[in-house]
């Protein structure tokens, strides 16, 4: 008797039982779609803040100034302050760095001479865009001169410009930021959302000179963004900065870092780490209920074993081998849990279809995932469709045949 | 042959020594009442079971040694059985049902339903293969079930108390197409029952009583 038999047996079993069928595997079809659909969509988030930390430039290195402590015990009375100087000593000691830019950062409302809107001001040297990959969509970039003048002009993002400006070019206009009229000479490239919250095209960009002078007022930096000659070149970069500061703030060899650095590589790696432990809490959640499936694959089939007996018992009675009952239970199991496994599959594209459609979410269905299922639905066929494969098989014929 | 069962604590005898001998083309009735043993020697004679001592020869061959997968091949090739309830399966066809020994034979599914229809046509269910048993009457249930029976060409037909759910006008039909097929074929046919109308149609009467032979008549008006 050939295995096509048997499979003939299950199918045609399975297909006269309908209701019974697909109670049994609804257990299957939800733990694989929901494996399916968490695992996209674990993917498209790790995605995400992929392409966001890409977006934050290429081999950054951001310095934020450090509360100090030590032992617990903050120290120094508070927080590092950047300023000037701090800037002059990481250009004329670290050969690795290719360029640095202050950061200033307020909000303030911006005015045309018609809208008005509230907005993110950075206050950065020319060298943001470059440590940033930003250009301009039209117009032009403010110059180390300007810089170094304080003039009031600036760049801003496609949201102010949209919000102050609508559909007409931005360049040449004035708008005005604390009463401070500012002249924008460029609108940026769209660079989307932030990893960090907030939108990084809803900014204005000025020189860092007319922001502090003119607006907020103040002699220190929020932090600086560098970036490093070439990606290996990151670590070498760090140590430099370093020791370049340390030296600076005058810190004995005892006292810790007034100041942090963080590469763009640790961000990546942070966030993998989150997005990988986040896949793996779900994608457990999700088997634990393809397991408990299983165990309803596994409950229903004994209850049809039982239900059965006497098919059993004719079966036996006309010439099937224990062998014969035990394969033809196993595979309708396994046929069942196959079955499971696509409608599974299917369910779960279709819900990362609707998540990423509905919550504006990507999802990345992976094919990994899809034959991690599949396979993992026909080994719990095989694995919980034994035990009542084999109470089948064990049964006594006669017994079985006289079973009301 | 005897044959003990343990029901629980309990050793039950259910066959305490019976020694019989059946040829090719006969026609026997099994009687006896409940517990008289008939329906262990009929187990036994269909290979559903082995004695606990003694020997079973079917057609020169010691039986009663075979295991399990041996016996089922046996009961495969050799027996063919009628139940009292039909033990038709409820989810197949008539068609399916009459083909199922077949399938454990391994025959091509063209073959199977090549040789079921001829069986359905010559119980004269010719117009009733895709039924389900359950569009069925009882009496053509079990006309199925013979078909079934005869399916795998066995060399003994049991018919266990084939009439017993039936009324008479279908017991009649019924132990009439047995009889033609122990005629006119040459089947050995051995039937269990305890209905008297049943076990007189048999030439060759056998009655049990606590697991013994009572007695043994030759029934010339068959």
């Amino acid at each position: 008797m050939s295995l096509l038999n048997f499979l003939e047996i299950a199918m045609v079993s399975l297909w006269r039982n309908r209701m019974r069928s697909f109670l049994t595997i609804l257990g299957i079809i939800i733990g694989v779609g929901a494996v399916i659909a968490i695992v996209a969509v674990g993917n498209g988030a790790k995605k995400q803040v992929e392409n966001q930390i890409n977006s934050l430039g290429s081999n950054v290195i951001m310095i934020m100034p450090g509360q100090v402590t030590q032992g617990g015990i903050r120290q120094y009375g508070g927080q590092t302050n950047f300023n000037e100087r701090d800037m002059e000593v990481i250009r004329r000691n670290c050969p690795a760095v290719s360029s640095i830019s202050p950061q200033v950062r307020t909000t303030a409302q911006a005015k045309s001479a018609t809208l008005n809107w509230d907005t993110a001001i950075y206050g950065v040297s020319a060298d943001y865009f470059d440590i940033r990959n930003w250009p301009v969509v039209s117009g032009r970039l403010f110059t180390p001169q300007e810089v170094s003048q304080a003039l009031p002009v600036c760049v801003i993002g496609q949201v102010v410009a949209q919000n102050l400006f609508g559909e007409a070019d931005p360049v040449g206009q004035i708008i005005q930021i604390n009463k401070v009229p500012f002249l924008v000479i460029g609108m940026l490239d769209k660079k989307g959302g932030g990893g960090f919250g907030g939108d990084q095209d809803d900014a204005v960009l000025a020189p860092y000179t007319v922001v502090m002078r003119r607006i907020t007022g103040s002699i220190y930096f929020n932090n600086f963004l560098v970036s490093a000659v070439a990606a290996d070149q990151i670590a070498e970069a760090s140590q430099e900065i370093s020791a370049a500061l340390r030296e600076s703030h005058h810190l004995a060899s005892w006292q810790p870092d007034d100041f942090n650095l963080r590469s763009q590589d640790e961000f990546r790696q942070t966030a993998e780490q989150t997005s990988k432990v986040l896949i793996l809490f779900l994608g457990s959640v999700a088997g634990i209920s393809l397991v408990v499936g299983g165990i309803g694959v596994m409950n229903i089939m004994l209850v049809s074993v039982t239900e059965r007996t006497r098919e059993i018992g004719v079966r036996r009675a006309v010439g099937a081998t224990r062998g014969n009952i035990l394969l033809q239970f196993l595979i309708e199991a396994v046929v069942l849990c196959f079955i499971g496994g696509v409608i599974g599959i299917f369910l779960g594209i279709g819900a990362s279809y609707l998540i990423s459609k509905f919550m504006n979410w990507p999802v990345s269905v992976s094919s990994g995932s899809v034959f991690l299922a599949f396979g993992f639905s026909a080994l719990i066929g095989i694995f919980f469709g034994y035990y009542p494969a084999r109470t089948a098989a064990r049964m006594d014929p006669i017994e079985a045949l006289r079973y009301q | 042959m005897t044959k003990d069962y343990h029901m629980g604590e309990v050793l039950v005898s259910a066959l305490r020594g019976v020694s019989l001998e059946i040829k090719q083309g006969e026609f026997i009735s099994l009687m006896g009442k409940s517990g008289s043993g008939k329906s262990t020697l009929m187990h036994l004679i269909g290979c559903l079971d082995r004695p606990t001592s003694g020997s079973y020869r079917l057609e020169n061959q010691d039986v009663s040694t075979f295991d399990d997968d041996q016996l089922a091949g046996v009961r495969n090739s050799k027996i063919g059985f009628v139940f009292q309830s039909f033990n038709l399966l409820t989810s197949a066809t008539a068609l399916e049902n009459v083909a199922l020994p077949l399938l454990y034979r391994g025959v091509s599914k063209l073959e199977r339903t090549k040789i079921a229809e001829n069986l359905m046509a010559k119980v004269g269910l010719a117009d009733r293969m895709e039924h389900f048993p359950s569009q069925l009457s009882g009496g053509q249930q079990q006309r199925v079930a013979i078909a079934r029976a005869l399916a795998n060409s066995p060399v003994l037909l049991l018919a266990d108390e084939p009439t017993g759910d039936l009324d008479s006008a279908q017991s009649k039909e019924i132990m009439a197409m047995i009889k033609q097929l122990n005629r006119e074929e040459g089947l050995t046919v051995m039937v269990v029952t305890h209905d008297a109308y049943v076990g007189e149609q048999a030439k060759r009467i056998i009655t049990l009583l606590d697991g013994k032979i009572l007695g043994e008549v030759i029934n010339e008006f068959a």
